[in-house]
């Protein structure tokens, strides 16, 4: 089944590939969304019942030694994985096809269907090769989505840097199990060898593609991009690549009693330094990545609360975070695409109904959230979700505060969508079954319904435009990378000059130079018939002497 | 078979004379050399599908030479030779190719393309110690004259280092050689080098003199040095890439000398090649990282995959040859690819004095075939590279976990440098120019030809050889 909406999915992004009249291109791009919900329905009504397995194989490479073997498996715990993704795939497209922010949306659409396609390919693979292939193809079309160079640049530099840590991980896998199966991955722990190396190179490649603290230059580097493309960027790009690989390999990498105390002291620190982001820094698209980095810090902490296994409350939690991010959009383009939130909050035509209706809808989704939070807290029982809950809806609430309650003097005239209605009738019908299926009567859902309210009306952390601008635009970690690659460089050209020119050049070749020049006088003066000639000839007559009397044998 | 074989190895010797007898600056030497090149492309694509992956299955050409001095010489090929020339071959046609219009009539150039083509060739199916003497040997003097000729003429001494370092190769490996003859009271297949008996002594140092003898053709320290000064500045893309070919004849050295497995007196010597090869990778990564041009990032770049396939070949006891062949095809085919590529653009930024920065801006149909072929080297899963790599790589963890470690670093490094510097060909805004540029882009046949280069490389991820099915 999963196979075949792979498929499926590839021949509709091919189609979509071709160039198209503009009056094509719609027609076209309707039809594919129309279809993708057919496809999409018809994957959800499908059978893949318990743990019966469908594997579709595909010889792919033979070599020898070993047979790379191209495999779908199609199980309900892989269709309960591609769900969500399906889903806010079809959000992606869907909005492409009401807002005209696309020259070519059927383009755009072939774009999102690839790489949705890409990554059931990575959830249904069973061996390392189709998970890196996978991987390294979400990586060359994320640099087509986001289509701007010099905003890519360091994420794309990142990205690879994480490839080639996976790609380490898996090659040294692969010499201790001899085996190309992530299913023998558990073999590996028989030898243990390098195990801590393992897991910390593993998961950095993991927090690399997350764009977690430390590394999050990548995804800051793309507040240029336009908003609709940084979304699925931050949705449905390299983070869920990473994610599917710690969904992999977290049975190797917990057996590595470092793993567990790197992924919470990673988690933290992104969530405290997102915090600020949010909060501090003057930019709205650099808000909307801090807070989608802390959504991520949350995420993987509750799938490490869920023992690493994926479930229909996670799938939840991450529809409603798209559709969350969806309303940031929203407030972004009503409010002219003002670059800095601060200026957003200024604009004096503002609190129309529409604007009213998004607050509402932000206010449904904390809601939506703060009940699937209380559920998995209920299964887990682990009280430091609400510290990370409480820390997201300060942020949130501060940007929302800046932008709906703080003073206003900017006369501009407020931008109206096309298609407002179908978006945000799926935007709400979608808040609503959330909430629908959430146990929302709970204490906890209360307290962040209320709080968010007053937070946005009262929290005054987000007055940050009198903070000094070089706490906004100048990163520590700017610094820290420049100073590593120019060190780098330094020490290159330090070693060319003093290995290649001094030692080589002028040592060894000099000496070289030296001696050739000596034997060149020996034989003039042997040409000469000068005495230190004749001693020369004289002592080359005995070695030669010395060589016929040893017989060859050496 | 045989006579097909044969044919490989005279047919660029009779493009040799047909380019001598051609008019001076002509077309005709241009047109005679990519016509023995690409003859010679089909005739070995047709001797592997005959050959059907059989190891020697092609019978040995003998010539009776100096009968009573018991000096028959042999010619066979198995996979590895002929992928090897393939890429070869392959490799001088994308040079040939890469000239401009200028360069297409100079007569000499194109006789030393063709000769080096037939030398190759020789090298490649020699298959006994003489033989492969003499095609090691017969590359230095057209390679003297073309980097005298081409390469980097502001120093004198980089020339007289590269034919000191390769005549002192020669040397040695013909005293080896010499030293071989007299105890076997003939010449020796090189399928039986390794079992001649020896006195200890002697074995010790006729493996250390073969040895010595590839190493200096291999970049390996301090040897890297004549390869790296010499190659510095060459702006030809024929003469560049085959100066970057050099290494093979060693590697290739090493690989058909211990075929089957290293002898057991140097056996003891290969940690110590181990470590001067991961330290020459390390070194030429990062001094990789510090250059400011794309032609010295890709040197960097093949200097440290070239080790990363001598290190697969001696650490691993000659056990992934195929992978290794596999892994080359594509290697000398991507390398040479971006040479031409990349000087291309530098040509056109000197025309239109635009700037490196941001050229490929004005070159779309360049930019994206010079992309394409940054990702393969890259790593990326779009050839059959990636693959071959990630079982050399893996048998290397499993022989040592600290080359392992090392070869990742530099080829990470490598890897990341030529990426930026695709960065930097591309990024407009840095060098924003104040008046509109027109730079011409390539034209529909070159595009066409490196389109059905990228087809090549790009078949090869589902199977190695599938121009063979």
């Amino acid at each position: 089944m999963i196979a075949y909406t792979a498929l499926l999915l590839f021949l509709i992004g091919v189609f979509n590939s071709f160039k198209v009249s503009a009056g094509f291109d719609k027609v076209l791009s309707f039809f594919t969304f129309i279809s993708l919900v057919f496809i999409f329905a018809n994957f959800c009504d499908s059978e893949v019942v318990g743990s019966k397995e469908h594997i579709f194989s595909l010889a792919w490479n033979s070599t020898p030694g070993k047979d790379i073997k191209f495999d779908i498996i199609s199980n309900s715990y892989n269709k309960q994985i591609i769900i969500p993704f399906f889903a806010l795939t079809l959000l992606g497209i869907f909005y492409n096809l009401n807002f005209r922010y696309e020259e070519s949306r059927s383009t755009f659409s072939s774009l999102l269907v690839f790489n949705l396609a890409t990554l059931i390919i990575m959830v249904t693979s069973n061996n390392f090769v189709q998970l890196l292939t996978a991987l390294f193809v979400v990586d060359i079309l994320s640099v087509f989505i986001i289509k701007d160079s010099l905003s890519y640049r360091r994420y794309i530099m990142l990205n690879i840097l994480a490839d080639m840590f996976l790609f380490m991980v898996l090659a040294i896998i692969n010499s201790q199990v001899d085996s190309l199966d992530i299913r023998q991955i558990l073999r590996y722990k028989q030898s243990g060898m390098y195990i801590d190396f393992l897991a910390v190179s593993g998961f950095t490649a993991v927090l690399i593609k997350i764009g977690m603290f430390g590394f999050h230059i990548g995804f800051a580097d793309l507040k240029n991009v336009r908003l609709h493309r940084l979304q699925q960027i931050l949705f449905m790009s390299s983070p869920l690549a990473a994610i599917i690989v710690l969904l992999k390999f977290h049975i190797l990498w917990q057996t590595s009693e470092y793993f567990i105390v790197y992924l919470n002291a990673a988690c933290i620190s992104t969530m405290f330094w997102s915090f600020y982001g949010v909060v501090f820094i003057d930019s709205f698209k650099s808000k909307i990545i801090y807070l989608q980095t802390m959504f991520w810090a949350l995420f993987i902490e509750l799938l490490r609360f869920n023992g690493f296994i994926w479930n229909d409350m996670l799938s939840r939690l991450l529809v409603a975070m798209y559709l969350l991010i969806s309303c940031m959009y929203l407030i972004y383009y009503y409010h002219n695409r003002l670059p800095s939130a601060y200026q957003m909050g200024k604009l004096t035509i503002r609190k129309t109904d529409i604007q009213k209706y998004i607050f509402f809808m932000l206010w449904l989704l904390i809601i939506v959230m703060s009940g699937i939070l209380t559920e998995i807290y209920n299964n887990s029982n682990r009280y430091y979700i609400w510290l990370f809950a409480v820390m997201f809806v300060l942020a949130l609430s501060s940007v929302i505060q800046q932008i709906y309650f703080s003073e206003k003097n900017i006369a501009l005239k407020s931008q109206d969508l096309p298609n407002k209605k179908a978006v945000f009738t799926t935007i709400s019908g979608l808040s609503l079954f959330l909430l629908y299926e959430i146990d929302y009567m709970a204490l906890p859902v209360f307290g962040f319904a209320a709080g968010f309210l007053i937070l946005c009306r009262y929290f005054s952390l987000s007055a940050n435009t009198e903070l000094p601008t070089s706490w906004q635009t100048k990163s520590p970690f700017n610094t820290i990378y420049k100073s590593i690659i120019s060190a780098i460089r330094h020490f290159g050209q330090f070693i060319r000059l003093f290995i290649d020119k001094l030692l080589i050049e002028k040592v060894i070749f000099s000496v070289a130079m030296f001696f050739s020049q000596v034997f060149i006088r020996i034989f003039r003066r042997i040409h000469n018939k000068l005495l230190s000639g004749g001693f020369a000839v004289f002592m080359l007559l005995i070695l030669l002497l010395w060589l016929s009397f040893n017989k060859g044998e050496f | 078979m045989t006579e097909l074989l044969l044919l490989v190895l005279l047919l660029p010797l009779c493009g040799c004379l047909f380019i001598l007898t051609t008019k001076k600056d002509n077309i005709n030497a241009f047109n005679v050399a990519v016509f023995t090149l690409f003859a010679v492309i089909l005739l070995i694509v047709r001797l592997l599908q005959l050959q059907n992956m059989q190891m020697y299955d092609i019978e040995p050409y003998v010539i009776k030479w100096f009968k009573e001095y018991n000096a028959k010489l042999h010619f066979r090929a198995d996979i590895y030779s002929l992928l090897l020339l393939l890429s070869v071959d392959i490799s001088l046609l994308i040079g040939a190719v890469g000239l401009t219009v200028k360069q297409r009539k100079n007569k000499t150039l194109m006789l030393a393309g063709v000769y080096l083509a037939w030398t190759f060739g020789g090298l490649f199916c020699a298959g006994d110690m003489i033989s492969f003497y003499i095609f090691f040997a017969a590359q230095l003097l057209p390679l003297f004259m073309l980097m005298g000729k081409f390469g980097n003429m502001r120093k004198n001494s980089s020339l007289s280092l590269f034919f000191i370092f390769n005549f002192a190769g020669i040397m040695l490996l013909l005293t080896a050689i010499i030293l071989l003859y007299k105890f076997n009271q003939g010449n020796v297949l090189l399928t039986d080098i390794t079992t001649i008996g020896l006195p200890r002594h002697l074995k010790l140092a006729v493996w250390s003199l073969i040895s010595l003898s590839f190493i200096i053709r291999i970049p390996i320290w301090p040897f890297h040095y004549w390869i790296s000064s010499i190659s510095a500045g060459i702006k030809n893309p024929l003469v560049y890439i085959i100066t970057v070919m050099l290494p093979l004849t060693g590697l290739y050295g090493f690989m058909r000398f211990w075929q089957y497995h290293i002898p057991q007196i140097v056996g003891s010597y290969v940690p110590v090649i181990a470590v001067f090869g991961i330290l020459t990778m390390l070194f030429i990564a990062i001094i990789g990282t510090s250059h400011k041009d794309f032609l010295q990032k890709l040197f960097s770049y093949s200097t440290v995959y070239y080790l990363l396939f001598l290190l697969s070949d001696i650490l691993l006891n000659g056990m992934y040859k195929l992978n290794i062949v596999y892994a080359l095809f594509i290697f000398m085919i991507v390398n040479s690819s971006l040479a031409v590529l990349d000087l291309w653009s530098e040509n056109a930024c000197e025309e239109s004095n635009c700037g490196y920065h941001g050229i490929l801006a004005y070159m779309p149909r360049l930019s994206k075939i010079i992309a394409f072929f940054v990702l393969i080297a890259v790593g990326l899963p779009v050839s059959s590279m990636f693959w071959n790599n990630f079982v050399l790589i893996s048998a290397i963890f499993k022989a040592n976990f600290a080359v392992g470690l090392g070869i990742m670093i530099s080829i990470s490094m490598v890897g990341m440098a030529l990426l930026y510097e695709l960065y930097v060909m591309s990024d407009l805004q840095t060098n924003y120019p104040a008046t509109e540029i027109t730079v011409e882009d390539i034209s529909d046949r070159k595009l066409a030809f490196f389109i059905g280069v990228i087809i090549l490389v790009f078949l090869s991820f589902f199977n190695p050889l599938w121009f063979i099915i």
